[in-house]
C-alpha cells in the first residue's frame, strides 16, 4: 500500500516537472565538470577567469596587474566610502560596521525581506536609510565603493549559505536563468561558459564560470572603467540579443546568489581586470 | 474610396502592430524578451507617420515575427533548462 502511494506521488512529480533541489549536490557536479574538463588548472586558480586557462593571456594580465587600470576607481572608492557624509551625518561604516564591510558576507538571502541582498544593494539600502539617493549599480561610484571594499576582501573565501524554503526557491531561480536559453540568439550562460569554455569566440577565448563571481567589481578594457557583476550580466544578455534586465534586478540577484553558491571554497580577488 | 482605403490600411496597420506589442510585452513578463524588438517596433511605427509604409510593415514583421519566437522560447525553455543542468 505504502509502496503504490509513494509510487504515485513520485509519478506525479515526475510527470509534473518537480525538481528536487539539492544545492550540494549542483555544486559538486558543477565543480567537477571544471576539474574534469581542466585538469591542469589548480583548483585555487579558477578564480582567475580566463587567465587560468591560457598562458599567454594570463603573463599580459599579471604585467597589466603590476599597475592596475582600477587603481584610481580603487582611491576614489576609499574617499568615497570613508568621507561621505550623509544628510543625517552618518556615514557609511555605521552600516558597515566590523564583518559587515566584507564581500564575504554577501549575496545572502534576507528572509524578511524575500530577496538576496547583494554588496551594491547593501551600499544603495545604506545610502537610502540615511536620507540618500541610491547609486546606478551598473558602474560608476557603486563600482568604486564595491572595488574598495573588495580590495580589503581579498583572501577570503566564498561562503555563501542557501537554507530554507525560500532561500531555496531564489537559488532555484538564478540556476533556472543560467540555464535557459534566451535571446535572439538562443544562448544560456552555462553554452558559453560550460560547454563551451576554453573556446575561441572571435580573437576571446571563453571563461570558464567557476570563480566567476570572485573578481569583481572588473575594470574592463572593452568598457574603459569599472564595473559591476550586473555590468556583466546585462552585457552576456546583450551579446546574446536578448533584453537587458536592471541592476539589482531579482532575476540578476538570484544568478549572482546561484553562481557564487557554485563558487564556495574559492577565494575572492577582486578587483581585476579583464579584456 | 481613396480616404476609405487609407483609413482601412491604417486600421489594419495598428491592429497588426498593437498584435506585436502585445506579444512582445508577453514575452517581456515571461523575461524572454530580445533585446531590438521594442526599437523595430518603434521605428516601425515612426516609418509609418513618416509615411514610408513599405519599410513600415518589413519592420512590422520582422517585430511581430520577433516577439512570436521570443514567446516560443520561454514556453520551451520553462521546463528545457533541466535539460542542460550539470550531473
Amino acid at each position: 500500500m505504502c509502496l503504490r502511494i509513494f509510487s504515485t506521488i513520485f509519478l506525479y512529480c515526475l510527470l509534473s516537472g518537480v525538481v528536487w533541489a539539492d544545492p550540494a549536490a549542483d555544486q559538486t557536479a558543477f565543480k567537477n565538470y571544471f576539474y574534469k574538463k581542466f585538469p591542469e588548472v589548480p583548483v585555487g586558480d579558477f578564480i582567475n577567469g580566463v587567465y587560468a586557462i591560457d598562458q599567454k593571456r594570463r603573463e599580459q594580465w599579471l604585467e597589466i596587474e603590476e599597475f592596475p587600470p582600477y587603481g584610481i576607481a580603487l582611491d576614489e572608492g576609499e574617499i568615497l566610502f570613508n568621507e561621505t557624509v550623509f544628510l543625517d551625518g552618518a556615514s557609511y561604516s555605521d552600516c558597515f560596521v566590523d564583518g559587515k564591510r566584507s564581500k564575504k558576507n554577501y549575496p545572502y538571502f534576507d528572509v524578511k525581506r524575500n530577496t538576496v541582498v547583494t554588496l551594491e544593494l547593501a551600499i544603495n539600502d545604506c545610502r537610502v536609510s540615511h536620507g540618500e539617493q541610491p547609486l546606478k549599480y551598473k558602474k560608476g561610484d557603486i563600482a568604486k565603493i564595491s572595488a574598495y571594499l573588495a580590495l580589503h576582501s581579498r583572501g577570503e573565501i566564498i561562503d555563501v549559505e542557501v537554507s530554507g524554503e525560500a532561500a531555496i526557491n531564489a537559488y532555484e531561480q538564478g540556476k533556472k536563468y543560467y540555464y535557459s536559453k534566451r535571446g535572439q540568439l538562443n544562448f544560456a550562460c552555462v553554452d558559453c561558459h560550460v560547454a563551451s569554455s576554453g573556446m575561441r569566440i572571435r580573437a576571446e577565448i571563453l571563461s570558464p564560470s567557476l570563480g566567476h563571481v570572485s573578481n569583481f567589481p572588473v575594470y574592463r578594457f572593452k568598457w574603459g572603467s569599472i564595473g559591476t557583476l550586473h555590468r556583466r550580466f546585462s552585457g552576456c544578455n546583450s551579446q546574446v540579443r536578448a533584453k537587458p534586465l536592471p541592476g539589482q534586478s531579482e532575476e540578476y540577484k538570484n544568478l549572482e546568489y546561484f553562481l557564487s553558491y557554485m563558487s564556495n571554497g574559492l577565494k575572492f580577488n577582486g578587483p581585476s581586470t579583464r579584456r | 474610396m481613396t480616404l476609405l482605403s487609407a483609413e482601412a490600411t491604417q486600421l489594419n496597420f495598428d491592429t497588426r502592430w498593437q498584435k506585436a506589442e502585445d506579444l512582445r510585452m508577453r514575452a517581456a513578463l515571461k523575461g524572454y524578451e530580445w533585446r531590438d524588438t521594442e526599437k523595430i517596433l518603434r521605428r516601425s511605427r515612426e516609418e509609418y507617420t513618416a509615411g514610408n509604409k513599405a519599410r513600415a510593415l518589413s519592420l512590422l514583421s520582422q517585430g511581430l515575427a520577433q516577439s512570436d519566437a521570443a514567446l516560443a522560447q520561454a514556453a520551451r525553455e520553462e521546463n528545457g533548462w533541466k535539460r542542460r543542468v550539470i550531473k
